[in-house]
């Protein structure tokens, strides 16, 4: 399959990540019991996605390091702003490699805490906190994601 | 080390299967621990093979995707050993305001590990 449809299906995932996240976030502020059977289906998609943005952005990062002179990593090191590689890459591929275990916590968070959850201020905030940092460590790869492509495409 | 994780492995199955508890809080804290070792260990697997070509070579499972595949799997399994390992020391309570500290503070300090000026000044210590 060519790289531009994983690259594609790469930012697809990535939207449907976010609205999974604020269906979830929303439905966690103000939880029912309806709501609780929401917020489970909302973070098992968001866990679902977190792992196919990874496995999708993993297959993109193959074509984005080929060691030919086309690639971007080539284009990108050769050309007047390597550090966009250097520091900006290095920092998304990582920080993207984390949301997928972040996202896992979350799911069995929801699943073991179950209706503790109606019950229980603190373990809501908590889970509200973990659904944050999912968030965090996802826009900071979406964000550089976004200038190293402005920079060179795959 | 492995008397600890077979330790750690059975506390965590019982914890898992006693239905007399709402939480099981073992299986809850294990993977707080686990999830917030995992970008550490990513982290310091990066600045390894920074640090030494053999490692480098080592953590290099896929042609195509280099080192970056070993060190995210390896940063994985680190995590679930981790997991495995923590409930060894029973919680005396669900301190989760705890456990979210330490995955906080897991992730900033793996983002840190991972941050190049940061690398290069580690790198430049250690050698």
């Amino acid at each position: 399959m060519p790289v531009e449809f994983w690259a594609l299906f790469h930012g697809f995932l990535g939207t449907l990540f976010l609205m999974a996240f604020s269906g979830s976030f929303a439905e966690l502020l103000h939880l029912t019991k309806a709501g609780l059977r929401r917020l489970k289906v909302g973070i098992t998609v968001l866990f679902v996605t977190a792992w196919a943005l990874f496995a999708s952005g993993t297959n993109v990062y193959i074509a984005y390091r080929a060691p030919v002179p086309e690639s971007a990593r080539s284009r990108i090191l050769a050309g007047p702003t390597p550090w966009v590689h250097s520091v900006l890459m290095e920092l998304k591929e990582f920080t993207g490699a984390f949301v997928p275990a972040i996202a896992l916590l979350a799911l069995v968070l929801v699943l073991a805490w179950d209706e503790r959850l109606l019950e229980e201020g603190r373990l809501r905030r908590v889970l509200a906190l973990v659904l944050v940092a999912a968030m965090l460590w996802t826009l900071l790869p979406f964000g550089l994601g976004a200038f190293i492509t402005k920079t060179a495409s795959v | 080390m492995k008397t600890i994780v077979e330790t750690g492995a059975a506390r965590l199955l019982d914890s898992a299967a006693d239905r007399s508890h709402t939480v099981p809080g073992l299986v809850v804290r294990a993977l707080f621990f686990g999830v917030a070792a995992v970008p550490v260990a990513i982290g310091i697997f990066h600045i390894s093979a920074e640090v030494s070509p053999a490692v480098k070579s080592f953590l290099t499972l896929h042609a195509g995707i280099g080192p970056y595949s070993g060190k995210v799997l390896f940063g994985y399994l680190t995590g679930l050993l981790v997991a495995l390992c923590s409930p060894v020391w029973s919680p005396k309570r669900e301190a989760v305001w705890t456990w979210l500290g330490i995955l906080v503070g897991g992730l900033f300090l793996g983002t840190a590990l991972v941050f190049t000026p940061i690398v290069h000044w580690l790198v430049h210590l250690v050698r």
